[in-house]
């Protein structure tokens, strides 16, 4: 990234490839939306350029990288903020029909489906913790330098989020049994 | 055991960021305590509930769409670094867009302003105008005369007169091809050849150098003709260049110049 910083813009390329189906999976597993996902990694890196001089070297790229990836996240939430969840229940229960022939990948998919739904009950503040120490594994220390909290505060907040979610697999394994 | 310190090791332990005697001690501490560890219970099953997840591989069209965009902002940036037009217009256009009413109407009186004053003052400009010419007159007569003279440093003097003139006449054309054709001096000729170089886009010029290619005997000005031809891709003189070709008394290494230039030509 210094290399980038000092000028070498085609190094990007190397980052992007790097990091590209990182941060996809971040965004996909945010919005469940791959199109809107594919644009915002793509916004990352436009981002990335611009910003370039602010990266100083110390800490590490990809948390810095995150930091940019989830103020552009809630940045384009904060400007379609409605809407938005009905469309990917829709579209996820659509590839269920259409792929699953299966039992065993009918019972996964529910899974997925059911976590899908689970993660979309929960803030975007909360989930983006959720997915940021599960999914992208970062440290808890990174976690807080990307979303500006102390370490402290992200275990509470994990641990209570973590709560959360239980209660709402709880909900919606009593809504899915009485149909 | 503070609660909160509790629930914060719970979360070490379940992303594995604990080392193993912390471990150890914490699991045996969760132990003693049933309601700890009934609430690490859960904690881990929703945990372990977050597992599965696909990630969708990203598309060609992202790759794509990311390669155009890193392609172009190394284009902009060395652009950028090029001093273009652009960004000097940019400003300006800036300012008109983004500055207020106020500043515009403040533009506006400086235009009138300038406009009265240019008004008044088109009367001298247009007498520069007329010093100008006479200066051009006087430059072009001062160049005619130190062709004619005998002294040959007096005659190259002629033609930093001659690029000094912002335009020539052809009388002035004429003068420099007569001297590039009958000019005892080898130097004065090519320093001819030079001068008349700045006017090639001058019809009259260009002829007259075609047709001086038959008239030169010195190896290094027929040389200097060929390669001049080509870079103005006169095809006119590919004949001249063979005619001269056909001469016996030409030097071996101009022959091989002129052959290729006459390729290039043709």
């Amino acid at each position: 990234m210094l290399k980038v910083k000092s000028g070498e813009v085609d190094k990007l390329g190397l980052l992007y490839e790097r990091y590209k189906k990182m941060l996809l999976g971040f965004f996909f597993k945010m919005n469940h939306d791959l199109e809107a996902s594919e644009d915002l990694v793509q916004n990352v890196f436009v981002r990335i350029l611009k910003y370039k001089h602010t990266f100083t070297g110390s800490g590490k790229f990809s948390t810095w990288m995150y930091h940019l990836a989830r103020n552009m996240y809630f940045d384009q939430y904060k400007k379609n903020k409605k809407g938005a969840k009905n469309i990917d229940v829709d579209s996820v229960s659509y590839k269920l029909v259409d792929e699953n022939n299966i039992d065993e990948q009918m019972y996964q998919n529910e899974q997925q489906l059911q976590l899908k739904r689970a993660l979309n009950e929960l803030r975007p503040e909360k989930r983006e913790l959720l997915i940021l120490s599960r999914y992208q594994e970062l440290k808890y220390h990174e976690i807080a330098e990307v979303v500006g909290i102390s370490e402290g505060a992200v275990r509470v907040k994990i641990h209570r989020t973590l709560k959360e979610l239980k209660e709402i697999f709880f909900k919606l394994e009593n809504t899915t049994h009485g149909y | 055991m503070d609660t909160n310190k509790v629930k914060e090791l719970m979360l070490d332990y379940l992303s594995g960021e604990m080392s193993p005697d912390k471990k150890l001690a914490f699991e045996e501490m969760i132990a003693k305590n049933p309601e700890y560890q009934e609430e690490l219970k859960e904690l881990s099953n929703t945990w372990e509930n977050l597992r599965p997840m696909k990630t969708p591989e990203p598309s060609e069209k992202m790759d794509e769409k990311f390669y155009e965009m890193l392609s172009s902002h190394s284009k902009k940036s060395a652009e950028k670094s090029s001093f273009s037009l652009n960004s000097m217009i940019d400003p300006v256009i800036t300012f008109f867009t983004q500055t207020n009413k106020q500043w515009l109407y403040r533009f506006a009186i400086l235009i009138i302003g300038l406009g009265i004053g240019y008004s008044m003052n088109v009367k001298s400009t247009t007498n520069t105008q007329i010093a100008q010419k006479d200066a051009q007159e006087v430059r072009e007569s001062l160049v005619l005369t130190l062709l004619e003279q005998p002294s040959a440093s007096k005659r190259l003097q002629a033609f930093s007169e001659t690029n000094k003139l912002e335009k020539v006449t052809t009388i002035v054309v004429e003068a420099l091809l007569k001297t590039l054709n009958n000019d005892s001096n080898v130097n004065v000729r090519l320093a001819a050849i030079e001068s008349l170089i700045q006017f090639a886009d001058d019809p009259l010029v260009r002829e007259g150098l075609v047709e001086s290619i038959i008239h030169q005997d010195s190896p290094i000005v027929q040389v200097t003709i060929a390669k001049i031809m080509v870079a103005l891709q006169e095809e006119g003189s590919a004949e001249e260049l063979k005619k001269l070709l056909e001469k016996d008394d030409l030097n071996n290494s101009v022959r091989e110049e002129l052959e290729k230039s006459v390729k290039l030509l043709i």
